[in-house]
C-alpha cells in the first residue's frame, strides 16, 4: 500500500454514448501539491473525464481515487476532500449569492461560527459582495462562476476540480481567482483546472494533461510536455495534429 | 419561411417521443367521435346548445391545457427566429402555421367536423355555411390558445401574474372536483343526463354558450338553419375578425418577446419565507429546508403550483358554500393535499442540475429528500387543515369529524410520501432553471405521472375509509375512531418509508438521475439517457435481496424502467385505464349499494338499468371488469421487462466491462 498516494488519480476511464466513444481509457495522476492544467480541444473529453472522476456520471469502467480513497467505492470519504466546480450545471437559482454559501456550508456541517466567517470571507475576497443579495439567476456567466468556485472551497477541501474556471471571467477577476488558486498550492491543496487556452495553462500550471479524442496524448510536468517546442501551444498542435488550412470560401467576400 | 417552419416543427415531431402523441391522439379521438355523435344523435332541439357547449369545453382545452402541461408546445420558439430577417409577422405567420401541425389540430378540427354532420340535419344551406365555420372556429381556438399562453407566460413575470394565473387554473380544477358532487346532489331530484340529452340546457345557458366566441359556429349553423341566412353570415364574419384581432395581439406578444427576453425581477428578503429562512436551526436539514422554502416562494413555477393547489382548496369551499352544498366545504382540505402531491411529483425536475451540490456532499441525499418532506408538510398541512376543520366548524357539520381525521393524516403522509419518490424516481426533465427561454411556465411534462398518482392517492384512502365507514354506519364508535388511528398511522408510515426508499434510491442512483436531468430524454434512442446508463452501465445491482426497502427500491426502479421503455401503444392503453379503471368499480359499488339497501334512484348507474333480474350480475360484472382493469394497470407497471421485442433495446453489459471502484492492479 503506498502511504503516499497522489491528489488524484483516474484510472481506466471509459464512457460511450450510443456509438460516440466520448472518453476511451483516461488514466491521469495528479501529484500533491500540483497545479493541474487538463488541456485538450472541445469535445475531447475533458468534462467527461472529470464529471466521471468526481462522482457525478458513473463510468462504464475504471474509475478515480482521491488521496487513495475511491470515488465510486466510499463516496462519503472521497466526496468529503474535493471541491467541485462544474461547467454549466444549475444551483439552487432562487437564492442570493449569501443564502446559496450559507446552505452550502451548513450542509457539509459546518458550526455557525465557521459559516459566518467562511460565507463573509468568500464573499468579499471573491468581489462578490455587492451581489450577495442578487438571485444566482440573475448572475452574468462570470460571476456564476465566482459563486460556483466559493461554493467548491466552502468545506476547505484539500483537492479542487474546477471545469473551465476562467471562461467568462474579467481579467480582474481571473487574477483574483489565480491567486487564490495559487495560495492554496502553496498551502499544501491540489488544483485540477480544465481549459482549452494553452497560454493560461502555462501560466499557471506546473503540470499538464493532454487529452483529445477521449484518450489521453501526454501528461507530466509543462517542461516535459512542452519539449522542445518553442510553447505549449505549438506541443499541443503537434501532438493533436494540426487541421488544414482554411483558405476561405469563395462565396464569402 | 412558414413553408421552413412546418418542415422544422415536421421534423422535431419525427425525432421526438411518440408515445405522448399516441396517448393524446387516442384520448383526442374518443373525445372528437364523442362529439361527433353528440351532433349526429342528440335530439334537434337540444343538439345545437349541447354542441356549443362541447366546442366550449375543446376551446377551454385549448387555452387551459398549455399550463398544464407544462407550458404547452414549445418545439418552435420565437427566440429561434429573432435574428432573422424578416419582419415578425412572418414569424408569427410561421408559428401559426406550425401549430396546425401535429396530433391536437387535426383531432380537434375532427371534432369540429359536427358542425357540418350539425348542418346537415338542418338542410344544405346549414351545412354550406358549417363547412366554412369549421376551419374559422378551428383557427380561432388555436389562436385563443396561442395568445393566452403567451399572455399568461408574460403575466408569471409579475406577482399579481402567478396569482391571476393560479386562480384561472384552480377555477377550473375546483369545478372540475365540485363537478360530480354537483351532479350527485342535483340527481337526487331528477334524471340530469337524460333530460340534458332530450331538451338541452335550460335557456338562458343556451344563449350564454351561443354568445361565447366558441359558440359562434354553432349559432352560425343553427341561425342558417332556422333561414336567417344574414345572421350566419355575420357570425362567420365575426369569427375571421376576432381571429385577425388575435393575430395583431399575438404578434405584439411575440414582438416583445424577441425583443426583450427577460427573466422574472428577482424579490428578496422579506415575507413570510424569510422570516422562516431566519429561525431556522443551523444544520444540514435546516438548510435544506431554508432553501426549498426560498424556492417555492421566488421560482415562479412552484409558486404557481404552490397557489394552484392552494385556491382549489379554497375556491371548492367557496363553491360549497355558494351552491348550498355545503357538505363539500370539509372535503376541500383533502383536495388541497391530494393536488399540493401532484403539484409537487416534479420538482427535482424543476431544479435540474442543481442536483449535483447535494450529490457531492456526503450524506446529504437523505437531508434533501427529508427536507423537502418537511418542506411540503409545512406548505399544504396547515391550510389542509384550517380549510377542512374550519369549514366544519363553520359550517357545524359534526359528521364530517372522523372523515377528516382520518383521511387527512393518511394523505398528508401519502401525498408527502409520494410525491419526492415521483420527483426521484420518474422525473420529468425540462429546461435547465438557469436557461429558461421567454417562458416561464416551461417545464417537463408530467401528465403521465399525474394520471398515475391521482389513483394511487385515492388507493391509500381506502384502508382508513373502509374502517370509518363501518364505524359510522355500524353505529360502532370505536371501530369509528380506529379508522382516525389507522388514518395516521398509514400516513407516517407513507411519510416516513416512500421518503426513505426515496433517498436510498437517490443515493444509489443519483448520477443517474442527473444525467436524465441534464441531459433529458434522448429521442434517438426511444430511451431516456439514464435508461441507456442504466442497461450499459455495469453498475447493475441485482439479485441482491437485501431488507424491506431495498426490494422496494427494486420495484420502484422495475417501475420505472418500464415506464420509460414503454412503447406508444402500450402506454396508450395504459393512460386510458388509468382514467377509466374506476368508473367500473364505482358504477358497480354503488349499484351493489343501491340494490342491497333498495335505494330507488337509478342516476347513472348503468346497471341499475338493465331488466331486473341482470342487475346483480350486471353490478358484479362492473366489479370485476374494473378490478381486472386495475390488475392490468399494475401488471403493465409491474412486469418483468422483456430483453427483446415491444422496441425495448437492451443492450446489456458487456462481460469484459471493468466495475467501478474495483481498482485494477496494472500499476500506472
Amino acid at each position: 500500500m503506498d502511504t503516499h498516494p497522489p491528489a488524484f488519480e483516474l484510472y481506466g476511464l471509459r464512457k460511450t454514448f450510443g456509438e460516440k466513444r466520448a472518453v476511451d481509457g483516461v488514466d491521469l495522476t495528479v501529484p500533491r501539491g500540483s497545479f493541474y492544467g487538463l488541456v485538450g480541444p472541445n469535445g475531447a473529453g475533458k468534462t467527461t473525464s472529470l464529471t466521471m472522476a468526481v462522482g457525478l456520471l458513473r463510468p462504464d469502467a475504471g474509475g478515480a481515487q482521491v488521496f487513495g480513497t475511491d470515488v465510486w467505492g466510499a463516496p462519503d470519504r472521497a466526496k468529503a476532500m474535493i471541491g467541485v466546480l462544474p461547467d454549466g450545471m444549475a444551483m439552487p437559482e432562487r437564492l442570493t449569492g449569501r443564502e446559496l454559501l450559507t446552505y452550502l456550508a451548513q450542509l457539509r456541517g459546518l458550526s455557525p461560527a465557521q459559516v459566518q466567517e467562511r460565507v463573509d470571507d468568500l464573499l468579499s475576497g471573491l468581489g462578490l459582495d455587492e451581489a450577495e443579495n442578487t438571485l444566482i439567476i440573475e448572475y452574468s456567466a462570470g460571476m456564476r462562476k465566482k459563486i460556483g468556485l466559493a461554493g467548491a472551497l466552502i468545506h476547505a477541501p484539500r483537492l479542487l476540480v474546477l471545469d473551465e474556471p476562467f471562461e467568462a471571467v474579467d481579467p480582474v477577476s481571473a487574477t483574483v481567482i489565480k491567486d487564490l488558486l495559487r495560495s492554496f498550492v502553496d498551502g499544501g491543496g491540489s488544483v485540477v483546472v480544465s481549459s482549452h487556452v494553452m497560454a493560461l495553462v502555462e501560466q499557471v500550471c506546473d503540470h499538464v494533461g493532454v487529452i483529445a479524442r477521449g484518450r489521453v496524448l501526454a501528461q507530466g510536468t509543462v517542461g516535459e510536455v512542452r519539449g522542445d517546442h518553442a510553447g505549449l501551444e505549438e506541443a499541443f498542435v503537434d501532438l493533436v495534429g494540426a487541421p488544414e488550412p482554411v483558405k476561405g470560401f469563395a462565396w464569402l467576400a | 419561411m412558414v413553408g421552413v417552419m412546418v418542415r422544422m416543427k415536421l421534423a422535431i415531431l419525427r425525432h421526438g417521443s411518440g408515445s405522448r402523441r399516441a396517448v393524446g391522439g387516442v384520448v383526442g379521438l374518443a373525445l372528437a367521435i364523442a362529439t361527433l355523435l353528440t351532433a349526429a344523435f342528440a335530439p334537434l332541439p337540444a343538439a345545437a346548445g349541447l354542441l356549443a357547449a362541447l366546442v366550449a369545453a375543446w376551446t377551454l382545452g385549448w387555452v387551459l391545457g398549455p399550463s398544464g402541461s407544462g407550458g404547452g408546445d414549445q418545439s418552435l420558439r420565437p427566440e429561434y427566429f429573432a435574428l432573422e430577417a424578416f419582419p415578425v409577422r412572418r414569424i408569427t405567420a410561421g408559428l401559426l402555421a406550425s401549430a396546425f401541425v401535429g396530433v391536437t389540430a387535426p383531432v380537434t378540427a375532427l371534432a369540429l367536423v359536427s358542425l357540418v354532420l350539425l348542418g346537415a340535419r338542418f338542410g344544405a344551406v346549414a351545412a354550406l355555411v358549417a363547412v366554412v365555420a369549421v376551419p374559422a372556429q378551428l383557427l380561432l381556438t388555436v389562436l385563443a390558445s396561442r395568445v393566452v399562453t403567451a399572455l399568461s407566460s408574460a403575466a408569471l413575470r409579475t406577482r399579481l401574474g402567478i396569482e391571476v394565473t393560479a386562480l384561472q387554473n384552480a377555477a377550473v380544477l375546483a369545478t372540475g372536483f365540485s363537478v360530480f358532487m354537483l351532479y350527485q346532489a342535483v340527481s337526487q331530484y331528477s334524471d340530469v343526463l337524460g333530460s340534458l340529452w332530450n331538451e338541452g340546457f335550460a335557456d338562458p345557458w343556451t344563449s350564454v354558450l351561443f354568445a361565447l366566441p366558441s359558440g359562434w359556429g354553432v349559432w352560425a349553423v343553427t341561425a342558417a338553419g332556422e333561414g336567417n341566412v344574414l345572421l350566419a353570415l355575420g357570425l362567420l364574419l365575426a369569427l375571421g375578425l376576432s381571429s385577425m384581432g388575435l393575430i395583431a395581439v399575438w404578434t405584439r406578444l411575440v414582438h416583445t418577446r424577441v425583443t426583450s427576453p427577460t427573466t422574472a425581477p428577482g424579490r428578496v428578503g422579506g415575507g413570510l419565507t424569510g422570516y422562516a429562512v431566519r429561525v431556522l436551526p443551523s444544520g444540514p436539514l435546516g438548510a435544506v429546508v431554508a432553501r426549498e422554502l426560498r424556492t417555492w416562494g421566488q421560482d415562479p413555477r412552484r409558486a404557481l403550483e404552490l397557489r394552484i393547489a392552494l385556491w382549489t382548496g379554497v375556491l371548492v369551499c367557496g363553491l360549497g358554500l355558494l351552491v348550498g352544498l355545503t357538505f363539500m366545504v370539509p372535503l376541500a382540505g383533502l383536495v388541497t393535499l391530494a393536488l399540493g402531491a401532484l403539484m409537487s411529483l416534479n420538482v427535482y425536475a424543476l431544479d435540474g442540475t442543481a442536483l449535483w451540490q447535494t450529490l457531492l456532499t456526503p450524506g446529504a441525499e437523505r437531508r434533501d429528500v427529508r427536507g423537502r418532506q418537511l418542506v411540503w408538510l409545512l406548505l399544504f398541512v396547515p391550510v389542509a387543515v384550517v380549510l377542512s376543520a374550519g369549514g366544519a366548524l363553520v359550517t357545524g357539520q359534526d359528521w364530517a369529524w372522523p372523515w377528516v381525521a382520518a383521511l387527512l393524516p393518511a394523505l398528508a403522509g401519502a401525498g408527502a410520501g409520494f410525491s419526492v419518490l415521483f420527483a426521484v424516481a420518474w422525473p420529468a426533465p425540462g429546461p435547465e432553471p438557469h436557461r429558461h427561454g421567454g417562458d416561464a411556465l416551461e417545464s417537463g411534462d408530467v401528465v403521465g405521472q399525474f394520471t398515475l398518482l391521482f389513483p394511487i392517492l385515492l388507493v391509500s384512502c381506502v384502508p382508513p375509509a373502509v374502517v370509518t365507514a363501518i364505524g359510522v354506519f355500524g353505529g360502532l364508535p370505536g371501530v369509528m375512531w380506529a379508522g382516525a388511528a389507522l388514518g395516521a398511522v398509514e400516513g407516517l408510515l407513507f411519510w416516513w418509508v416512500l421518503g426513505r426508499v426515496a433517498y436510498r434510491r437517490l443515493e444509489r442512483r443519483g448520477p443517474e438521475l442527473l444525467t436524465t436531468l441534464r441531459w433529458g430524454w434522448d429521442a434517438t434512442a426511444g430511451q431516456s439517457v439514464a435508461e441507456r446508463v442504466e442497461h450499459g452501465g455495469p453498475d447493475r445491482e441485482d439479485g441482491g435481496g437485501g431488507d424491506g426497502p431495498e426490494e422496494h427500491g427494486a420495484l420502484v426502479d422495475r417501475v420505472g424502467r418500464n415506464l420509460e421503455t414503454m412503447p406508444p401503444r402500450t402506454g396508450a392503453l395504459m393512460a386510458v385505464l388509468g382514467l377509466t379503471f374506476w368508473l367500473p368499480l364505482y358504477q358497480g359499488a354503488m349499484s351493489l349499494i343501491a340494490l342491497a339497501t333498495g335505494a330507488v334512484g337509478r342516476s347513472w348507474h348503468l346497471p341499475l338499468y338493465l331488466p331486473e333480474a341482470l342487475r346483480m350480475p350486471g353490478a358484479v360484472f362492473a366489479l370485476v371488469l374494473g378490478a381486472a382493469m386495475a390488475a392490468a394497470l399494475v401488471w403493465l407497471l409491474l412486469r418483468r421487462p422483456r430483453e427483446d421485442g415491444d422496441g425495448v433495446r437492451s443492450p446489456g453489459p458487456g462481460p469484459d466491462a471493468e466495475r467501478p471502484g474495483a481498482r485494477p492492479t496494472t500499476g500506472s
